[in-house]
């Protein structure tokens, strides 16, 4: 006989009435930090929706989704084999509820907001976000309803979808996800289609100058949709094509993937255009950091706050290196005669800032370096040194690459530059992996003094760890000098420390794909929404914060660090790999 | 010879700790040369002095302040909670509201400790707010996790909350409303000192002591020290230990709330989101400094950082020609930071921690 | 010939306790010497001194003629003395393999730009250093071998993990091997087996052995000589008869034998 298990009606009201208060409080966060209405300028859909409402919209279908899975949750509180469903008037019921309180507290915040000015200390609550939450009805009883009504049936679609069939709920999904990305890179989609050579009906049909057009939305829609119907099919035809190919084919297969994909990067700004090259440059200059702190922190283990101060070193040196100001160094190299001084420069940095901070614990270590950073970027900006690298004027004509005769302008040809700097960095940091000083390094990162003991000069590879990072930070500064031509010491505070390390964790520490990623996701998407700018470190901080508690690991973690970050699951290995009644579970730090 | 100079030096004897000699000689070096120039040159009369004596002792018992929230929960918890800085920038910045709004309706004018007091009341009540919020929401879950993951997260926290709270309250630095009972000097010895300045140390000693007796006395604090000497045990004597941890971050909330109003009064202008994180990063300095872990060590630490500051530039710097040395100001105490850190992580007056501890 | 480890005087004292007060010490190569002594007695902290965790205050520390006081650690593994801990300290996130293959490090030498460039010297130094680890973990039958190679450390059984970090210590080459309990944690079949094994070290691959013990039966089944601790101080020394029947190690046991479980350090 079945035990069926169920919650009484009060507690499952109570629950969607708990859901909807949370995601409530977080709607009302995402309104007055200003979010809504800075997305607001820009449109999902073409003078159908904006971004900001589409937000809205998603967190009102997310009260539901949330306060379904809540219940399921709690219906299911130990995983078994029988599973008691939600019955649909329940998920119907628990989505509404939650969704209406959702929509109660704008409802709330406009009422409050016409008795007393709530903009004379939050500035976010203007007449303008008024009109928006209350979907352009205003301090009206339709400005009221209308919030919680859509509020309201959303959250109960959402709810409903929760229980459906998993492939309606993907298609659903999957079309809210992808056309929300397509109108987020529409502007690159735009540039990328009217280019000369292409039809210039082709991005108008598409994109508009601000978000998809409906045609757009449509094809996204439709795309996923095809995907969903007949992608598992496709799929498993190329599957079953592959397995019968003979290993020289499926070889020859590999190899032609893989230089398609170099033929696709060499070609990328071609394809793409000036404008995108453009983000492609800075997404590397990012993608070349990553890879050095990834040296750093991933292998290495040393959390370093301050490496920025290594990409300000290598952008400074170069500039004094080879700047045409007249009253600033007088060197005038040229970019390649500068190159590997810069390198020497900033790997000598690096063992200046590794060697004092060597005995150093982990986190004593990052907030030194961190310190560190700062210092840098205060001596950069004082008056004191303002005559040998300019102070807060920064310092200006650095001139452009060039090699021989040819000058190396626009983004479309440094991005060349920046491929082949990605490019060495990713190799060193693929061939040290897999080597004896990459095993050190892994050794010194999980037990220092075991590591010693084990015959690792640990002194050594950790200045090794920082002068190789320092190096690769500075390719990145000199290439960054170079491109801009001018630099001031704001380009140089510590928020570039903090992307870098936001990437490496967003992406997944210690692994290397995990840093492209994180670099695209991380600085790419900001380059290309200019509303992100204000939110990017917010959207960093909150990174940062829900990787380490939910998936610490990364988006693409590389084995061994995925291992160590998620302590709590190795303890419980630990209890289920003992094999002996007298075990303790060992701790392997710390002693 | 060799080998008892090499026995008392410690294993690896090597030139990584040659330099770490040349440097400690070089800074006292250093220090002594400015400040003996600086002093024969007679630039600054002792009445410039006394001044800079008190402007430091005022502007280090916030640093004491803030650092007492650092050391408590590094006692507690041994993880740097990084983001207290914006804990005390939260209680301030939401305290100037409060703050205009009671000049704007005349409390300030007609009942001014009243209106202080108010001020106070917010600022601590928002301070505590956040820290517990932060506690509960970023670190708990994060408990047992290897020592650099709450450490990532508390830098996480410290640039989403710079950033919440400029998204709450706008991009705009703002000042506090002067106060007029706050406002003159007081005669110490024949020096004119601001009433402020005074106001500001006094209160901030009264704070303290009022922390020590809280700690020394009460049910609370007791179990607050069980559990800073050990978590499982206390656990075991029957002591909620989440309860406890979350008290310390209140504490350390409401001593950041009070400093913010300290801040706001003694430094009216310049209140902004980004307000935290430099005086967090030198609280920090000021627990290492004292001895992280150690509550007078902070007190101590904040006092000794803030008169650093405050003579620094012009004492050191100066004397040795270093051209607009009060720029540096900020400079000299995060170098202040790395040399403690470097040459003495127990602190002035910490205990010496066994290595793994310290 | 200078013995292979040799002290005198060695004194270590942490602000009022004297962990070690003016031990002494010698082994000959192909020993098998065990330390004993009640908790506290200061024998972790001995090995500590040895392996340069800590440096003496006073005293003098030999290994075949050369004075190890004031090195640094990995220099004393790399003059050929390895430890093993006494709570089980590997790399627990790299796989068995790699673990092993750390132990190596000293007797290669491949630097950064070999690797980058994948010179010719690096594979062949990389095969060998792979041939030698999976030698050591072979040692152990088939417990450690095969599909055990890519596992990661943390995975295995508390005896798996004791026989990883020995397999570690000797890849180090060393030629005296420190072993801090061994038997720590392990049922009475395992403690037997690494009885045992103390001996095959010695007889089959030639390494000389200095362990601290409690469990009698080991200390009693395979040591050449005992060496009773207490107070920092040796107490005793001998075989195992003359050892266990010394009144000042009667003394010092049954004195304070309530407390069971870590050395304290």
């Amino acid at each position: 006989m079945i035990h069926v298990r169920d919650l009484s009606q009060a507690s499952k009201l109570r629950l969607a009435l708990k859901i909807g208060l949370f995601v409530g409080i977080a709607m009302q966060y995402l309104i007055f930090v200003g979010i809504i209405e800075t997305f607001h300028d820009r449109f999902l859909i073409k003078d159908v929706i904006s971004i900001g409402e589409i937000i809205m919209l998603l967190v009102f279908a997310g009260s539901g989704y949330l306060s379904v899975w809540a219940l399921k949750k709690a219906l299911n509180p130990v995983h078994e084999e029988v599973e008691v469903p939600v019955r649909r008037p329940w998920a119907v019921g628990s989505g509404a509820l939650s969704g209406l309180v959702v929509g109660a507290f704008i409802a709330l915040l406009v009422i409050v907001n016409s008795v007393i000015e709530v903009r004379d200390v939050f500035v976010s609550i203007s007449p303008d976000l008024i009109q928006i939450v209350t979907f352009g009805r205003g301090e009206t009883l339709a400005g009221l309803v209308i919030p919680m009504a859509l509020s309201t049936i959303l959250a109960a679609i959402a709810g409903t979808l929760y229980i459906v069939r998993a492939d309606v709920r993907r298609t659903v999904v999957l079309s809210v996800v992808w056309v929300t990305f397509a109108a987020l890179i529409s502007d690159l989609i735009r540039v990328s289609l009217s280019r000369p050579g292409f039809p210039v009906f082709l991005s108008r049909i598409f994109t508009s100058s601000n978000g998809l057009t409906v045609v757009g939305t449509v094809t996204v829609v439709a795309v996923v949709v095809a995907w969903i119907v007949f992608g598992p099919a496709v799929q498993e035809k190329w599957k079953a094509r592959k397995s019968t190919m003979s290993p020289a084919r499926q070889r020859n297969l590999r190899y032609g993937q893989w230089s398609l994909l170099l033929l696709l990067l060499l070609l990328l700004p071609l394809i793409v255009g000036v404008f995108p090259s453009e983000v492609l440059n800075n997404i590397g200059i990012f993608i070349i950091m990553g890879f050095g702190l990834n040296i750093v922190v991933g292998m290495a283990g040393l959390l370093d706050l301050g490496y920025v101060a290594f990409f300000a070193v290598g952008a400074y040196s170069m500039a004094v290196l080879t700047t045409l100001q007249p009253d600033i160094g007088g060197f005038e190299l040229t970019f390649w005669a500068a190159l590997p001084i810069v390198i020497i420069i900033t790997g000598i940095a690096g063992l200046l800032v590794g060697a004092p901070v060597l005995r150093m614990r982990g986190d004593y270590l990052a907030i030194v370096t961190l310190g560190f950073g700062e210092i840098a970027r205060f001596l950069a900006l004082s008056d004191w040194l303002s005559p040998f690298i300019g102070g807060a004027q920064g310092i200006i004509k650095i001139p452009k690459i060039a090699i021989g005769a040819t000058v190396l302008r626009g983004p479309q040809v440094l991005y060349f530059l920046f491929l082949a700097a990605g490019a060495v960095a990713y190799f060193i940091s693929w061939r040290l992996k897999d080597s004896r000083t990459g095993r050190a390094w892994m050794a010194m990162r999980e037990d220092e003094k075991v590591a010693e003991a084990m015959g690792v000069n640990t002194v050594y590879y950790k200045l090794l760890a920082f002068g190789i990072g320092a190096m690769i930070a500075s390719l990145s500064g000199a290439l960054f000098a170079a491109k801009l031509g001018t630099i001031y010491p704001h380009s140089f505070s510590v928020l570039v420390s903090i992307t870098v390390l936001s990437l490496l964790i967003v992406g997944g520490i210690g692994s290397l794909p995990g840093v492209i990623v994180g670099a695209f996701v991380l600085v790419g998407l900001p380059e290309l929404l200019r509303e992100f700018g204000e939110f990017r470190l917010l959207m960093y901080g909150a990174l940062l914060i829900t990787m380490m508690i939910l998936r610490p690991e990364g988006i693409l973690p590389s084995v061994e660090r995925a291992r160590e970050l998620r302590k709590e699951d190795r303890a419980q290995d630990e209890v289920y790999s003992l094999d002996e009644p007298t075990a303790a579970p060992a701790t392997p730090s710390g002693d | 010879m060799a080998t008892a100079i090499r026995q008392r030096l410690g294993s690896g004897f090597s030139w990584v700790n040659l330099l770490l000699w040349l440097l400690r000689i070089g800074v006292v070096v250093l220090v002594i040369l400015g400040s003996a120039n600086t002093l024969i040159s007679q630039k600054y009369t002792v009445a410039n002095w006394v001044s800079l004596f008190f402007s430091g002792l005022a502007q280090g018992s916030i640093y004491a302040l803030i650092a007492l929230g650092y050391t408590m929960v590094y006692g507690i918890l041994l993880m740097i909670n990084f983001a207290h800085g914006e804990v005390y920038m939260a209680g301030a910045f939401t305290a100037f509201f409060v703050a205009s709004a009671t000049a704007k309706s005349g409390l300030l004018e007609s009942n001014p400790w009243a209106a202080i007091g108010l001020w106070f009341l917010v600022s601590m009540s928002v301070a505590t707010l956040v820290a517990v919020l932060l506690e509960r929401i970023a670190y708990r879950p994060l408990r047992n996790a290897p020592r650099l993951v709450p450490l990532i997260t508390a830098i996480g926290a410290s640039y989403f909350l710079q950033y919440t709270f400029r998204g709450l309250y706008g991009s705009n630095f703002r000042s506090y409303p002067e106060v007029a009972i706050l406002r003159g000097t007081v005669t110490i010895l024949g020096f004119n000192v601001p009433f402020v300045q005074l106001f500001v140390i006094l209160a901030a000693i009264l704070l303290m002591l009022g922390l020590n007796a809280f700690v020394e006395r009460t049910k609370t604090g007791k179990s607050m020290r069980a559990v800073a000497e050990d978590k499982e045990i206390a656990g075991l004597m029957g002591i909620d230990v989440n309860r406890v941890i979350v008290t310390t971050f209140a504490i350390g909330g409401m001593l950041a709330g009070a400093a913010g109003i300290f801040r706001g009064l003694y430094q009216p202008q310049g209140i902004s989101a980004f307000m935290g994180f430099l005086p967090g990063l030198k609280a920090f300095t000021a627990a290492v400094l004292g001895g992280i872990g150690s509550i007078p060590g902070a007190m101590v630490g904040g006092l000794i950082l803030g008169l650093f500051e405050s003579f620094g530039p012009n004492l050191i710097l100066e004397g040795l020609g270093i051209a607009s040395a009060n720029q540096l100001r900020d400079a000299i105490a995060i170098v202040l930071l790395v040399f403690v850190l470097i040459f003495r992580p127990q602190g002035i007056m910490g205990e010496k921690l066994s290595e793994e501890k310290a | 010939m200078p013995p292979i480890f040799e002290c005198e005087g060695l004194i270590k004292s942490f602000g009022g306790l004297t962990a070690v007060n003016h031990f002494e010490l010698q082994i000959e190569e192909g020993e098998i010497v065990s330390l004993i002594g009640p908790n506290g007695a200061g024998k972790t902290t001995l090995f500590n001194l040895i392996t340069g965790f800590y440096p003496p205050d006073s005293g003098s520390i030999h290994s075949d003629g050369r004075s190890l006081v004031g090195l640094s650690t990995h220099q004393i593994t790399q003059l050929g003395i390895a430890r093993t801990f006494q709570n089980v300290r590997l790399f627990p996130n790299m796989t068995v393999l790699q673990n092993v293959m750390v132990g190596q490090h000293s007797r290669s030498k491949s630097g950064v730009l070999a690797a980058i460039l994948r010179l010719p010297s690096f594979k062949a130094e990389e095969e060998r250093v792979m041939a030698k680890a999976k030698e050591q973990l072979e040692f152990f039958g088939t417990r450690l071998v095969g599909y055990r190679y890519d596992q990661p450390a943390y995975s295995l059984s508390y005896a798996n993990r004791r026989r990883l970090e020995i397999a570690r210590a000797m890849a180090t080459e060393a030629k005296l091997l420190l072993m801090d309990e061994p038997s720590a944690g392990m049922n009475p079949k395992e403690t037997e087996e690494i009885t045992e094994l103390i001996g095959q070290l010695r007889d089959e691959r030639g390494f000389t052995i200095f362990f601290i013990e409690h469990d009698m039966r080991v200390v009693k089944g395979v040591s050449d000589r005992v060496v009773a601790m207490d107070y920092g101080s040796k107490i005793a020394e001998g075989s195992y008869a003359a050892v266990s029947t010394d009144e000042h190690v009667i003394e010092a046991y049954l004195g304070r034998v309530s407390e069971d479980g870590a050395d304290g350090r």
